[in-house]
């Protein structure tokens, strides 16, 4: 018995180790928003000697990164809508029917899951200019579902598995056509895939950094990952502090968010986990 | 096997994911298949010049690095996120209270943008002013090892591939520690009983049950870490020399630096391809023996179907 | 039922749509609706530096005297990596905006042979403005071949910065030669000190020094010869260049290659560092220091032979502005001669150099070390270094930027990296 608490003890100590190491970051970034500039590069680690908040408002002054931030979930917003009513379907279509060559085509979608989204930017962009969409919120979702539908589409057909073919034969015999029977059955049984695969993608695509540079240059359209580069100074010379107090406001709404959704993020991904 | 037999909302369920997909991942695709054969410096007109591009990949000492780091990048990512989150996943199912904090605290790193982590990265690293890493060092008197690990021609590989892995562990042992929370805990009480080990059990029970949850999260940092880009490239750029650069950081500075869009597009080709080899792979290895039995016999119960018709 | 999954089919095609709809505006670069004419002017300035200010304010001035009619759109990405690769796509796609920020580099070479850009140097003499502006300002705007498509909107010097305090403590002098200058390094380092900081992570500053001792030799022939094929860097004058790269790398601060520019410069500012090779566009950080006589500044040393004089060194006119030839015509014309009339003493009175002639405000109490860097400017020679990625094509300079660092570090041999920038021009002149 004695050994086993032992155990425990260091089991806990371990866990709580790399606790440390895994939000130390995050205090250390809301720490060096208020320091100077100056400070921050002669010693990045120390407690601020004077602690400032001349970061925050020179990033609020100018009210733009609420306009980023309108942008980044309005993207954000419509891409997890699209993705999750899109890969619902199609994982549905993929799992529940009897149709030849069905195989084929999710091995087609499983094939993105490799597809490095680099190789996009200069098709995409040439594609958008001709119809005229850069600079719309619309180029950047297009990618970000594109992206997301292999994965989320697996995900979805692998949860299908667990939905018991007689429940859907059983509906069938009562009259029910294919939509019914997905709108009024399947779906509402897949809530907690639809959880993990909203809270996974919902950062990814709030953080996205590489589209949104490549589509975006109208500073109307910015989102927030770009709207960080804008403390950028001559020749390279960058306003630490001012863009770390970007990033601490940037990320205060998905972090709220996600304290506040957590119960049932992690409860999406156990289940999620578990019959994904 | 599905079960419903009706066409046209097969196609009505299908259809908006598929066009969706396709044009965002697949005409590009195609586009660069296509570029891939053609020199184009983005001004002018393409010229179509065969498989020199390949010809000319396949000269590229750069390249053979890029592929190396990109194999050691992708090793250390792996093991990382896949090791170390099983790792915690395990302690934390000794846990009995405060795990819903601690599994919600382990998850707050994929929250923050790249931009963050590569410059507090830069800082724990760097030894002017000194970082948080030298500082340790030198704490545990290890003075010898305290260096610019991001300068470092010997340590930059690895010095930018762990931020990758750090970030991304969390995730992976939320997941890890919902499937083995899931299983039913009769399975291994009855081989407690029996006298099996903790270790027994995990290794021969827990670990063979969410083989699934397994492939499925290998799958995802394997390819992941395939498309490693944004924390290499803000880190070192590649640098020093090219002593960090991986397969995706080479192909965008060829495209986006170089303005040799035929020879980046080439690179992503080959990208493509070989992550779609190391997922095959991967299914190979993990599709065991009963499960390619029963394919077999599926595929001979087909035949026999078809013929009899 | 299938009404239902229409609908919702629907209701998702229609987000789609709206998401399409906002925001959604004329790609075709010059718009005009209602009778006012829209500019876009893609940039990469730092967002409300002094030029952003300045010429938001000239922008504002002129759409008011055209009452309203005429307007400006700025598209600002400070971030010039980023700005490159979305200028380099936009141009790509065709799509290239009205006005847009570019390096008199190959690139440009590129896009003035494909017929894009307007003939700047044609367009200031025809409306006599060329004079307007300090020679020097313009030479760095210049090709090779003495055309010129790009107008600058800065002008700069670039020196080392010395810690007066660690000079004086170990009885050293700013070095009058280069020889005089590794010694100087020498010296520090062996007492300890870092002698210089420097930003690795920004590629340029490094590139810096390996261009100093072949303008010394031959001004800027050495590297154009270069980058024609005409020269080797495996030659006398390119292997110097190395070699002084390699010695002189030794004395910059440990990992450098990771150290960014802020790092840098606040390792030299705290002391940590004797010496920092910036230009005067940080005289706003040095000048508290400067004042109380901490610190001083020493231009390019001199070598034994050298072709260029002791006041010819690093002078830039920084990122100039180009013209889409398309959409260059009387109005946007109007609106340029506007800016070069009003931009010098605008922008001056921001403590900044102009590379427009101009009288000084005299409502701005400027510091003693604007007016002496102002008046080095006024003095410099014919010559100037200019920097080397303006001349190299990309995937040369990509190459030398990579291997610059290993080859300072100490961990690439000269001989290597000769052969690594002759490959490589080789490869671009076929």
């Amino acid at each position: 018995m004695m050994k086993k608490k032992a155990m425990k003890m260091i089991f806990a100590v371990l866990i709580i180790l790399f606790l440390i190491v895994q939000i130390y970051p995050v205090i250390w970034l809301f720490i060096a928003s208020i320091k100077p500039t100056v400070e921050l590069s002669a010693a990045p680690f120390a407690f601020p000697k004077k602690a400032t908040l001349e970061n925050f408002v020179n990033v609020l002054s100018d009210g733009k990164i609420g306009l980023y931030m309108w942008n980044s979930l309005k993207v954000t917003g419509i891409s997890l809508i699209l993705i999750v009513t899109l890969s619902a379907t199609a994982g549905y279509a993929l799992s529940k029917f009897r149709v030849r060559g069905k195989k084929t085509i999710y091995s087609f979608f499983t094939f993105g899951i490799m597809v490095p989204v680099q190789i996009t930017l200069i098709p995409l962009f040439i594609f958008y200019s001709n119809m005229g969409i850069l600079n719309t919120s619309f180029s950047l979702i297009l990618p970000q579902v594109g992206f997301a539908l292999p994965l989320s589409v697996m995900m979805f057909v692998s949860f299908y598995e667990f939905v018991p073919n007689e429940l859907i034969e059983a509906a069938i015999v009562d009259g029910c056509s294919p939509f019914r029977t997905f709108i009024q059955i399947v779906f509402p049984l897949a809530r907690n895939t639809v959880i993990t695969i909203a809270s996974m993608y919902s950062i990814l695509i709030w953080n996205d950094f590489i589209f949104a540079n490549t589509f975006i240059s109208e500073s109307s359209a910015k989102t927030v990952a770009m709207g960080l580069k804008d403390y950028v100074g001559a020749f390279g010379n960058v306003d630490w502090g001012s863009t770390f107090a970007a990033i601490a406001i940037s990320i205060l709404p998905p972090l709220l968010i996600y304290f506040a959704l957590n119960k049932w993020v992690t409860a999406g991904m156990t289940m999620g986990a578990t019959k994904g | 096997m599905g079960v419903i037999k009706n066409k046209k909302a097969f196609l009505a369920f299908l259809l908006p994911g598929l066009l969706f997909y396709i044009l965002a991942v697949f005409y590009p695709i195609e586009e660069s298949i296509r570029l891939s054969f053609m020199r184009w410096g983005g001004i002018g007109e393409k010229e179509f010049v065969g498989f020199e591009n390949y010809i000319a990949m396949f000269h590229d000492k750069v390249f053979y690095t890029a592929f190396l780091n990109n194999l050691i990048y992708l090793v250390i990512v792996v093991s990382m996120q896949l090791a170390v989150g099983l790792f915690f996943a395990i302690l934390l199912t000794y846990m009995t209270r405060h795990v819903t904090l601690v599994k919600t605290l382990y998850y707050v790193p994929c929250i923050i943008t790249t931009v963050a982590i590569t410059q507090l990265f830069r800082s724990i690293y760097s030894t002017e002013p000194m970082g948080l890493l030298n500082q340790f060092l030198q704490a545990v008197g290890l003075d010898g090892m305290v260096t610019s690990w991001l300068a470092e021609v010997s340590t930059a590989l690895a010095a930018v591939s762990i931020p990758e892995g750090w970030r991304f562990t969390g995730m992976y042992m939320v997941i890890f520690y919902a499937a083995l929370v899931s299983l039913d805990p009769s399975v291994y009480e009855a081989a407690k009983v029996d006298g099996a080990t903790e270790l027994q059990i995990l290794f021969k029970i827990k670990m063979p049950l969410i083989k699934d949850i397994i492939l499925l999260t290998l799958t995802m940092c394997l390819t992941g870490a395939l498309r490693g880009f944004d924390i290499p490239f803000l880190l070192t750029s590649g640098g020093p020399g090219n002593a960090s650069e991986l397969m995706s950081t080479y192909m965008y500075k060829k495209a986006f630096s170089s303005n040799q869009y035929g020879y980046g597009s080439a690179l992503a080709v080959f990208i493509i391809i070989e992550s779609i080899l190391v997922v095959y792979l991967l299914r190979r290895i993990f599709t065991s023996r009963e499960d390619k039995e029963a394919r077999r016999l599926e595929r001979m119960q087909k035949r026999q179907r078809r013929r009899e018709r | 039922m299938k009404k239902r999954l229409l609908s919702v089919l629907l209701a998702a095609g229609l987000i789609a749509g709206l998401a399409a709809g906002c925001g959604s505006k004329d790609q075709e670069g010059k718009s005009e609706e209602d009778g006012v004419t829209t500019v876009k002017w893609m940039t990469s300035r730092p967002v409300d530096g002094e030029i952003d200010q300045v010429m938001h304010e000239i922008a504002d001035q002129y759409s008011e005297e055209k009452g309203g009619k005429w307007k400006i759109e700025f598209e600002t990405t400070a971030d010039r990596p980023s700005y490159l690769q979305k200028l380099k796509t936009l141009i790509a796609g065709k799509n290239m905006p009205d006005i847009i920020d570019i390096d008199a580099d190959p690139y440009c070479q590129e896009l003035v042979d494909a017929g894009m850009l307007v003939d700047v140097k044609k367009f200031l003499e025809e409306n006599d403005k060329y004079d307007d502006f300090y020679p020097i300002s313009l030479k760095y705007q210049e090709f090779t071949d003495g055309t010129m498509y790009t107008l600058p909107l800065e002008y700069h010097v670039e020196m080392t910065w010395y810690n007066k305090e660690i000079f004086d403590k170990y009885k050293l002098t700013p070095p009058a030669t280069m020889d005089e200058w590794l010694n100087v390094c020498k010296t520090l380092k062996d007492n300890g000190i870092t002698p210089i900081s420097v930003d690795g992570v920004d590629r340029w500053p490094v590139q810096r020094y390996l261009a100093m001792l072949p303008f010394r030799e031959s001004g800027n022939d050495f590297i154009i010869d270069l980058r024609d094929g005409k020269a080797k860097m495996d030659s006398d004058t390119g292997r110097q260049a190395a070699e002084f790269m390699a010695e002189m790398g030794q004395y910059f601060n440990d990992g450098f290659a990771a150290t960014d520019y802020a790092t840098a410069q606040s390792m030299f500012l705290d002391g940590k560092s004797a010496m920092y090779y910036i230009g005067d566009w940080e005289i706003a950080a040095m000048q508290e220091a400067y004042e109380q006589g901490k610190i001083d500044y020493f231009y390019l040393p001199m070598t034994e032979g050298a072709k260029t004089q002791a006041n010819e060194f690093c002078v830039n006119s920084g990122i100039g502005m180009a013209f889409n030839a398309e959409t260059f015509d009387e109005k946007t014309k109007d609106f340029v001669l506007y800016v070069i009339e009003n931009y010098g003493k605008l922008y001056a009175a921001k403590q900044q150099m102009s590379p427009i002639k101009t009288e000084l405000s005299e409502e701005v109490d400027y510091s003693d070390l604007y007016l002496k860097i102002q008046e080095d400017m006024q003095n410099t020679g014919e010559n100037f270094l200019k920097p080397w990625d303006t001349y190299l094509d990309s995937n040369t300079n990509t190459i030398m930027q990579d291997n610059l660092l290993l080859l300072a570090s100490g961990d690439l041999t000269v001989d290597e990296f000769c052969k690594l920038i002759d490959d490589s021009i080789a490869e671009n002149v076929n």
